[in-house]
């Protein structure tokens, strides 16, 4: 019963969710503040529905929701609007909304598809660093999505140009903004990134003691790091900003989504090279 | 031939007037480049991948025939042991250190002794730079600035220049400190993965309850290695939830070393036991065998072990008997042959026998004939239905029990000493990180010259991270001149 009040409540966010995506592309496009405030209430209302639902789903299956994909899209999607809120506050810029709000509503419905049912919990998983695990690697790829964003939306100014009087140019936050604010949002997500993996090093070494096999979903989120360590250091001494950096974010995220999806829905079957 | 590295306030410059550039300079050079990092760092994410979309370590019939000489030639069948990843994270690590030995000198004058005297023009450069004027003496005004300054924690430094004051000040310092504690953290992980992988070993051993073993056969080339102790398993347990979801495997085990009791303890999946370095943790478990034991007629008994074989399939675990299903005892001048027929681990009947794959109502399905082998006549067999464990089957005055049914445990035999290297690499890593990107070092550089007025002040100011922190700093000089 609890189950289905969560799916519901997650459905219900859902849809406030693609209403504040409208909202914020509606303000991108007009550039009257109207929308852009509905907007930002829209995704709070959202946000506490969602968490309504984190809630239901933690009550109904005894632990947090951290246990398969649904639970994780779950919990991936809260923190995705979570921390665009918290960035939207900083920037004092709403044009990373129209970007952000439909990129969640995707994941959102994609999170809708898959079964909800509460499996139980495997023996190995039964420890105190799924919790820290996990929630790391969600805020980690989180952030690296919010990154994405930026990145693109950084791509789309500096195509624009110059052009002061350009579609983009007059209504997408300036050059420099974009670029430092992914910087700082992927300085985070390396952190947490860095969080993570240590944390299933060490959870590893207690569970089968090795704490590290190379196996795929180790060796993704290790080439995902590595990634955002060369963006880094193409930022801080290479004074690679800008462009360059914008396309690494975006590589970046595309090793994120491997990380998170490929490797559990494509590597059980995925093994080139053999009959 | 020294490298110059010219340095705006935090913005390193890395200059060499090359008059002759001779083979051993050029290495160095590249080793202690930043493009040399990034590159590495990339091509390492490369091949990392590559190890995870072609099958690893697998027997030769697993790849294409026609592929398999090429993978296996270019090492790409054992990618992470390779010599050329190895090769590739040597690289990586003599780049690490060639790079901050390279800037160590520089970040270790930054912190304790920073030049404090700076052109106007240098200053006019920073980050953030603002041109103030006062009343009052030199003196008055590099009072009031240095005031504000340390109202704002930071530690400032005062010279004096002639006629005019110099002041440096600093905040924030540790983050210089950020990068050389992450990269000395990944050393640190390179250093503890090397002495495990020559001092430890990975193995792995099987223990039937009631039994025990002294060692261990290695994960890489099925060796056995000697414990040095010996370690019993009193009894195995799978914890289950009423719909037979399992939620434990529990191995109950004892350690003994010069014959008396020196570990015990349950493990389970998370929850090793570790006795004097080496760890035992709880990987696999099956049926080892059964004890059946016959009665007679005239009240006599005998038992026999059958023994079972556990096989890991896509479906579940599997369970056989190994060796002859048949058995024969003689008791009271009478004999009988038992037939074990069928094994079911988790029996409950019906249609459906098994409730699970695990074993937790073993029961045999046996067939009992007194006149084999004389009479080989299918006729004579009488089937006697499934036993589970405490069950017994009557057949012409023969109790037949299933009187034991016996688990084993399958544990990983792990010595890693490397292990707290590791970790201590683990916590300097998440150190330097958070020092990196959450420790801002800020410098605040300040010329105050007499003038027409009483002072002219040139501040300037260099931020590591947004320069937007140093607003408020120079909020604070304004008010404190104005």
């Amino acid at each position: 019963m609890t189950i289905e009040i969560g799916v519901t409540l997650f459905r219900i966010a859902f849809g406030i969710y693609l209403t504040a995506s409208v909202c914020y592309i509606a303000h991108l496009v007009t550039r009257r503040s109207t929308p852009g405030k509905a907007g930002t209430t829209l995704l709070a209302a959202g946000l506490l529905v969602h968490t309504a639902s984190l809630a239901a789903r933690t009550i109904a299956a005894g632990r947090p929701p951290f246990m398969n994909v649904y639970e994780f899209m779950l919990s991936f999607t809260w923190v995705l609007v979570a921390l665009y809120l918290v960035l939207e506050f900083a920037m004092k810029n709403k044009a990373l909304g129209a970007f952000n709000a439909p990129l969640t509503a995707i994941f959102a419905l994609v999170a809708l598809r898959m079964p909800s049912a509460v499996t139980g919990t495997l023996p190995a998983l039964r420890s105190a660093w799924r919790v820290p695990h996990i929630s790391t690697a969600l805020l980690a790829y989180a952030a690296f999505g919010i990154a994405f964003e930026l990145a693109i939306m950084y791509l789309i100014q500096d195509s624009a140009g110059r052009n002061k009087k350009s579609f983009w140019s007059a209504r997408l936050p300036d050059l420099k903004a974009t670029d430092h604010a992914t910087y700082r949002t992927i300085t985070f997500g390396f952190m947490m990134q860095t969080l993570a993996v240590v944390t299933g090093a060490v959870w590893a070494q207690k569970a089968w003691g090795a704490y590290w096999s190379w196996d795929p979903k180790e060796t993704w989120a290790l080439i995902t790091w590595l990634i955002y360590a060369a963006y880094l250091h193409m930022r801080n001494t290479q004074r690679w900003r800008g462009r360059k950096s914008a396309v690494m974010a975006i590589v970046g995220f595309a090793a994120t989504l491997f990380t998170l999806f490929g490797v559990s829905f494509l590597m059980r079957g995925l093994h080139s090279y053999t009959r | 031939m020294r490298k110059k590295l010219r340095e705006y306030d935090g913005i390193e410059e890395v200059s060499s007037e090359a008059k002759e550039a001779s083979l051993l300079e050029a290495v160095w050079r590249t080793f202690s480049s930043m493009k040399t990092a990034i590159v590495l760092l990339l091509i390492l994410a490369a091949a990392s991948v590559a190890g995870t979309v072609i099958e690893q370590n697998a027997p030769a019939e697993a790849y294409d025939p026609s592929l398999h000489p090429i993978l296996k030639a270019l090492g790409l069948t054992n990618v992470y042991g390779s010599s050329w990843y190895v090769l590739l994270l040597a690289l990586i690590g003599i780049n690490l250190m060639v790079c901050s030995i390279n800037r160590f000198g520089t970040a270790w004058r930054r912190t304790f002794r920073p030049r404090v005297a700076a052109k106007p023009s240098q200053i006019a450069n920073m980050q953030r730079s603002e041109k103030l004027a006062s009343t009052g003496t030199v003196q008055e005004a590099a009072g009031k600035v240095a005031a504000a300054l340390c109202a704002g924690s930071y530690h400032v430094v005062t010279e004096q220049d002639g006629s005019e004051v110099v002041l440096y000040a600093s905040k924030g310092r540790p983050g210089i400190w950020g990068p050389y504690v992450t990269h000395l953290s990944i050393l640190v992980i390179f250093a503890g993965a090397m002495l495990g992988n020559r001092l430890g070993f990975h193995g792995h051993t099987i223990i039937a309850e009631g039994d025990y073993t002294d060692s261990y056969l290695l994960q890489d080339n099925g060796q056995k290695g000697d414990l040095g102790f010996r370690i019993a398993l009193e009894q195995f347990t799978i914890e289950h939830d009423k719909e037979r979801n399992p939620t434990g495997y529990k191995s109950d085990l004892k350690v003994f070393e010069g014959g008396r009791l020196a570990a015990r303890k349950v493990i389970d999946v998370n929850h090793p036991l570790t006795y004097k370095g080496v760890s035992f943790f709880q990987a696999d478990y099956g049926l080892s065998g059964l004890v059946m034991k016959i009665t007679g007629p005239n009240g006599d008994t005998e038992r026999f072990h059958v023994n079972v074989w556990t096989q890991d399939t896509p479906s579940g675990k599997q369970y056989c008997i190994s060796g002859d299903p048949w058995s024969e005892v003689k008791l009271g001048g009478r004999k009988l042959t038992i037939f074990v027929h069928n094994l079911a681990p988790d029996y409950i009947g019906g249609e459906q026998i098994n409730a699970s794959d695990m074993p937790l109502n073993p029961a045999i399905l046996i067939m009992a004939n007194d006149r084999f082998p004389e009479y080989k006549g299918l006729d004579a067999w009488s089937r006697l239905g499934w036993l589970p464990v405490s069950h017994s089957a009557e057949y012409k005055g023969f109790r037949i029990t299933l009187e034991k049914a016996i688990d084993y445990t399958g544990l990983e035999v792990v010595r890693n000493p490397g292990l707290p290297i590791i970790y201590s690499g683990f916590g300097l890593m998440l150190l330097g990180v958070f020092i990196s990107f959450y420790i801002s070092h800020k410098v605040v550089r300040i010329r105050v010259s007499p003038s027409k007025e009483g002072a002219a002040v040139v501040a300037g100011g260099m931020s590591r991270s947004d320069p937007s922190v140093l607003d408020k700093d120079f909020e604070r000089l304004r008010s404190a001149l104005a």
